[in-house]
């Protein structure tokens, strides 16, 4: 394709208006006459056995259609980790029940259902159902719940999954070493902290089928659905709403089970939505991990070998913990060439909220370690740290520890040198204030696990009068996924975004296009409707060359018409498409576009060909100023500066990198559910603190293009990448500032005055 | 949400009567921003919710003999945009400021956080340095005067009768930042804004001769079941010339004050230790000219 | 619990209806008045997302009782385009790039409109704090201030184009 018109603009977005006006419908937005409200009964304890459930009572209420428990539930049994997937890995197989039956293994895991005429009907009805717990032991410490003689949250032991990382030869590597660096690293649960709380209606049509409208990352759970009913997947239908925010919560099963039973129950339509305590008592949270790390480099700087001992605490159920932890494993030694690495990984349960799928998926943890250990061997060693970085960063056509070769560009030596240009100089530090600065680069891959065999599929069709359909099953999470669609089609087709509508996120009338999640829709389906675009683009040129007597490449469609290049001729489009429809030629394309496949991994990884399709690098700055009384720390600025591939839509872009880095700087510095013995005590947004207009920098952004990424045009992900670092990049500001290596997260202020203290 | 009844009278005769005939199952609403928290969490179950929030004849801030009179409806908004205040007790106009968000200051009143009696309430801690007192009526019509400090019990507890309501809140004209009164106040939360107070102090001081302490009032919020005065600090400062080495002593005193506890925002021990850098910072201040 | 009546003039048009004496503000106008871009996220004056205009003041409408508007004006985001045009508002958010999720913009919006119809030229730190009471988690708010600051500068236009346009 020639020059690029409208790919790399700072294009608005076709949902943004609807948006400023207040039009949008979000899971909590649609009501049906005659619907009923749902509540959800939760357990009250971390770990109990449940002896008896009573629920005559709250049947017997006036207004009360529907109590459901465990044993209503015609299959109540559903694997929690995979999402929306058709491969069958096989790899590591757990399960959880719908409702719990005789036992519950976290605080808050759901227990019973109730549909009623109203709210208020529902929550008096909740409170007439009588359970009898026996509480049992618990274990809340993935390191404690490792020992055999923990209390077991599930048979078979505690340990859910391992993974392991062997590349050269470890102890050779240290010996080596000139200097070696040794730190055990911690990090706290997250939130996600959404501003759309968890919702949405079910209805049941003339047809049969249960008609499922949420707010959801992934409309493929309707298969998880139908499995649970008992019916054929082709009678569960799940509309998306555009998505209130999601970053991976909205990934696994939220509301819709619970929709779907009731109304299967009482062929009514029936309404659930979250309250802000009970969202975050339901969804997953980010992994706390234990991490051990040890890194050796060369007195010329050279990096000689780096070992990781990874401990992730899983929660109550398996969810996407497995796979959480063989990202961390994967990304565990960073961007970095090593010849001598070994990483082992374990994820434990315990009796605490599962943990599951939050942007960066295992990325983030280990790049706060293994970006704190390189600072430190740059201190170590003399050297300056963007200097150190820039010898060990790895290069295109390298491989992994796990043995996968590096495809595309690695612009870290620039992303690093410009976002430290772009901080500027030190600032002076006022009285009683240490000021520092720090970098972190980080690796984060885009798409889905390769074993998982991905795909997306789009269909892109032009109407009579040469307006344009695209559609695909894309979820909206508000990163402008179905928006950068638009501009693709509008690039390749020549047609005004004005005249295109798209359809997304509808598992019966849209192709699927698989999940919302791992950075994969830009890279998945941007890929899927350019390829569609670009066979109706032929079908249109072929016609038209015909018409013109001139060969197709001569050809071009701007603005909807077909012009020859040379610039003497043109025709409307309109004319070519009556023509193709007078012929009985097709005006549509169906395209579908698979990522590369990989086999199933075993647990031992080594000599791995492929585990993810690509990557994106990028690095951060920080500068900090750190209140030496209070330890309140101040993030004056941050710069964030990422190799993309090729820009789609700037706005979009920066919007996802200055977001990503401000969730980063919470995880940073404020946020953490703190739970005490499974009770997560943050259990508002009074608690759960996020960052506000008044605790955040301005984030300056830095994009450069190689050009090398495998999504549309070359285009990188950055949805999770442009959290990575940040983290990392802000305790080492805080090092810079205080002199003090900060090993676990968040860095409250608390943290820092103790550790001044000491001195 | 907890289900009630509602009425909004129009008189505060009308109030009086109505909650001296429930006998405590009424709760006041003014402006909610509390109350309904409380409502919808179940945590208080009201018969009746007597909406006080249009007797706007209780939202003002004047001089009057001496005084600063502040209305108990008066938002928390208007705290922070008052010529009068800002003249006459900074401090209070300060901790407005600083006070959760500008949403819910539009809402808030004074008199609602006072007898939401919590232990980091924001009016609380420079009122009790500025030696208010609210006055407050009964359904008897019998009036009494209460001292900030005293007006608390335990944590979301005052002394005021079922029957009683807090009318006004008043302290001495001249309190602060004027000629020879200095007045400073600190607040220290985990966010910039929308942030419980980890640690809050208020101190006004009549100085003579530029540093000598001839009186001084000093509070502390979110270090005890309720908002405190500092007895102890106070004691050090009084008759004493403003030094580095008297601020240290105060500073050093403030542990005798405070009895502080570990909660999710921080410990007992880092709320001793910013009690006193949050005293020394203040003191500080005024030593500079406040 | 007894029934109340509730009258108030809702974007410049009179209401009169029945409510529960326990609804909130927010309640009435989503359940009730249909106004689905009044948005609950936290449903206690956590977030803002249900930022309205009451008597010219911007609040929370779940911290606010229904009949607590009895007899006064609640404006939400619909009513900035009873004219059916955009408001410039909302025309520098969409160019501005200030709306990802969405879900925080009807609040957002309004906390703007309440602190420019006070003062129509803000600094960008007095445009911080009055949005400081709405939450966001996509954005990191740098662009949602640049929207505001456009307004408030005079570099959106002014008369914005049909909403239907």
């Amino acid at each position: 394709m020639s020059q690029l018109k409208l790919v790399g603009k700072p294009a608005q977005r076709y949902d943004a208006k609807d948006k400023a006006l207040g039009i949008t419908r979000y899971g909590a937005d649609f009501t049906i006459p005659g619907m009923l409200y749902a509540r959800v009964l939760r357990s009250k304890y971390p770990s109990a056995k449940i002896l008896s459930i009573d629920t005559r009572e709250a049947e017997r209420l006036p207004g009360v259609k529907a109590v459901i428990t465990a044993r209503d539930v015609p299959y109540n049994e559903r694997a929690s980790n995979v999402v929306g997937q058709t491969t069958e890995i096989g790899a590591i197989q757990a399960t959880q029940p719908v409702l719990a039956k005789d036992r519950v293994r976290f605080l808050g895991e759901p227990v019973a259902l109730i549909a009623a005429e109203s709210l208020e009907i529902a929550e008096r009805a909740m409170n007439l159902i009588k359970i009898d717990y026996e509480e049992l032991p618990a274990v809340f410490e993935p390191l404690e719940a490792m020992k055999p003689s923990s209390p077991p949250v599930h048979k078979g032991g505690n340990v859910l999954a391992r993974w392991k990382i062997v590349k050269g030869d470890i102890e050779e590597g240290f010996k080596q070493a000139d200097v070696i660096t040794e730190n055990t690293y911690y990090t706290q649960f997250q939130e996600h902290a959404y501003m759309e709380l968890e919702g949405g209606v079910a209805w049941l049509s003339d047809d049969g089928v249960i008609n499922i409208r949420l707010t959801t990352q992934v409309i493929e759970h309707y298969r998880d659905v139908a499995k649970i009913l008992g019916i054929p997947e082709s009678k569960i239908r799940v509309i998306g709403t555009f998505i209130g925010g999601g970053f991976g919560g909205k990934e696994d099963v939220t509301v819709e089970t619970f929709l779907a039973l009731l109304t299967w129950k009482t062929k009514k339509p029936v309404k659930l939505v979250y309250t802000r305590e009970e969202s975050i008592l339901a969804h997953s949270k980010r992994h706390p991990f234990v991490m051990r790390y040890k890194t050796g480099a060369k007195k010329n700087g050279e990096l000689a070998a780096l070992k990781a001992e990874l401990i992730s605490d899983a929660g109550a159920y398996a969810y996407l913990s497995a796979w959480v932890l063989l990202y961390a494993t994967v990304h565990a030694s960073g961007p970095y060439d090593i010849p001598n690495v070994r990483v082992s990984s374990k994820t434990v349960y315990t009796n605490n909220i599962f943990t599951s799928a939050m942007r960066c998926f295992g990325g983030t943890q280990v790049c706060f370690a293994y970006e704190s250990q390189m600072d430190e061997l740059a201190h170590k060693l003399g050297m300056d740290p963007l200097k150190f970085r820039e010898i060990n960063y790895i290069k295109r056509e390298k491989r992994l520890p796990v043995g996968q070769l590096i495809k595309s560009e690695v612009a870290l030596p620039e992303t690093s040198s410009r976002a430290w240009e772009a901080l500027g100089g030190p600032k002076k530090s006022k009285k009683g204030k240490r000021v520092g600065r720090g970098f972190a680069s980080g690796m984060q891959s885009y798409g889905r696990l390769t074993m998982l065999h991905d795909s997306s599929r789009a269909w892109v069709g032009i109407e009579m009068d040469a307006s344009l359909v695209i559609r695909t099953g894309v979820p909206d999470l508000g990163g402008g996924q179905g928006s950068s669609l638009v501009q693709i089609a509008s690039e390749v087709l020549g047609i005004p975004g004005k005249d295109i509508s798209i359809h997304i996120t509808d598992s019966s009338l849209t192709p699927l296009a698989g999940t919302t999640t791992a950075t994969r829709q830009l890279y998945m389906s941007g890929n899927a409707v350019l390829k569609a675009s670009r066979n109706l683009r032929e079908i249109i040129l072929n016609k038209a060359s015909r018409m013109f007597n001139v060969p197709g490449e001569e050809l071009d469609l701007v603005d909807k018409k077909v012009v020859v290049k040379k610039g003497e001729r043109e025709m409307p489009l309109v004319d070519i498409v009556k023509q193709l429809a007078a012929d009985g030629i097709r005006r549509n394309s169906f395209a579908m576009f698979n990522a590369p496949f990989s086999e199933a991994l075993n647990s031992e990884m080594e000599q791995y060909k492929r585990v993810f399709p690509d990557f994106t690098f990028g690095t951060q700055a920080a500068e900090v100023e750190v209140d030496e009384e209070t330890g309140k720390v101040r993030v004056t600025r941050l710069v964030s500066s990422y190799d993309v591939g090729k820009v789609i839509n700037r706005n979009s872009l920066e919007g996802q990198m200055e977001g990503g880095a401000i969730m980063g700087m919470g995880y940073a510095l404020l946020e953490d559910i703190k739970p005490a013995k499974g009770v997560i005590q943050a259990q508002d947004l009074a608690q759960y603190l996020i960052p506000t207009s008044l605790d955040v920098p301005e984030v300056k952004t830095v994009i450069l293009e190689s050009g090398t990424g495998l999504g549309p045009f070359g285009a990188k992900g950055i949805g999770e990448p442009s959290m990575t670092p940040t983290a990392a990049a802000i305790a080492n500001a805080i090092y810079d500032a205080t002199g003090v290596r900060f090993t676990s997260l968040p860095i409250t202020p608390e943290k820092i005055v103790t550790a001044l203290k000491k001195g | 949400m907890v289900e009630f009844d509602y009425i909004a009278p129009e008189t505060m005769d009308e109030v009086l009567e109505i909650i001296s005939r429930l006998e405590g199952k009424a709760s006041l609403l003014a402006g909610g921003t509390n109350l309904i928290p409380n409502l919808r969490n179940n945590k208080i179950k009201p018969e009746l919710v007597v909406d006080i929030s249009g007797l706007s004849d209780f939202s003002y801030i004047r001089e009057d003999e001496e005084k600063i009179k502040i209305g108990v409806l008066t938002s928390i908004t208007e705290l922070t945009t008052s010529e009068l205040l800002m003249k006459q007790a900074k401090i209070l106009k300060e901790a407005s400021g600083q006070f959760a968000n500008p949403l819910v200051r539009n809402k808030a009143t004074i008199g609602g956080n006072l007898a939401d009696a919590s232990p980091a309430a924001d009016t609380a801690v420079p009122l009790i340095a500025l030696g208010a007192k609210v006055k407050t009526i009964d359904s008897a019509y019998e009036m009494r005067e209460i001292r900030i400090e005293e007006l608390f019990s335990a944590p979301n507890q005052t002394l005021l009768k079922e029957d009683e309501v807090i009318t006004e809140i008043e302290f001495p004209l001249l309190a602060s930042d004027t000629g020879n009164i200095k007045s400073a106040y600190e607040k220290l939360g985990l966010r910039n804004a929308m942030a419980i107070s980890v640690v809050s102090v208020a101190i006004v001081a009549k100085l003579r001769d530029e540093r000598y302490i001839d009186e001084v009032k000093v509070a502390l919020g979110a270090v005890a079941p309720k908002p405190i005065r500092a007895q102890k600090v106070e004691n050090v400062l009084k008759g004493e010339t403003l030094s580095q080495s008297l601020i240290e002593k105060s500073a050093e005193a403030v542990s005798d004050d405070i009895n502080p506890i570990s909660d999710i925002r921080a410990s007992a021990d880092y709320r001793r230790m910013m009690s006193k850098v949050l005293l020394k910072r203040a003191l500080n201040k005024i030593d500079r000219g406040g | 619990m007894k029934k109340c009546t509730l009258h108030m003039i809702v974007n410049g048009e009179k209401v009169s209806i029945e409510v529960s004496p326990n609804s909130t503000l927010l309640d009435v106008l989503r359940d009730k008045l249909n106004l689905m871009e009044v948005k609950e996220g936290c449903g206690q004056g956590d977030c803002g997302a249900c930022t309205v205009i009451l008597d010219g003041k911007a609040v929370n409408s779940c911290l606010t009782l229904a009949m607590q508007a009895e007899g006064k004006e609640v404006t939400t985001l619909s009513g900035l385009n009873k004219s059916r045009k955009i408001h410039p508002l909302q025309k520098s958010f969409i160019s501005h790039g200030a709306i990802q999720c969405g879900f925080c913009t009807p609040g957002m919006i309004m906390s703007a409109k309440a602190l420019l119809d006070k003062n129509p030229h803000p600094t960008r730190e007095e445009i911080k704090v009055a949005i400081s009471g709405n939450l966001c988690r996509c954005t990191g708010y740098k662009k949602i201030v640049e929207a505001i600051e456009a307004v408030a500068r005079g570099k959106e236009e002014k008369g914005g184009e049909d909403v239907t346009a």
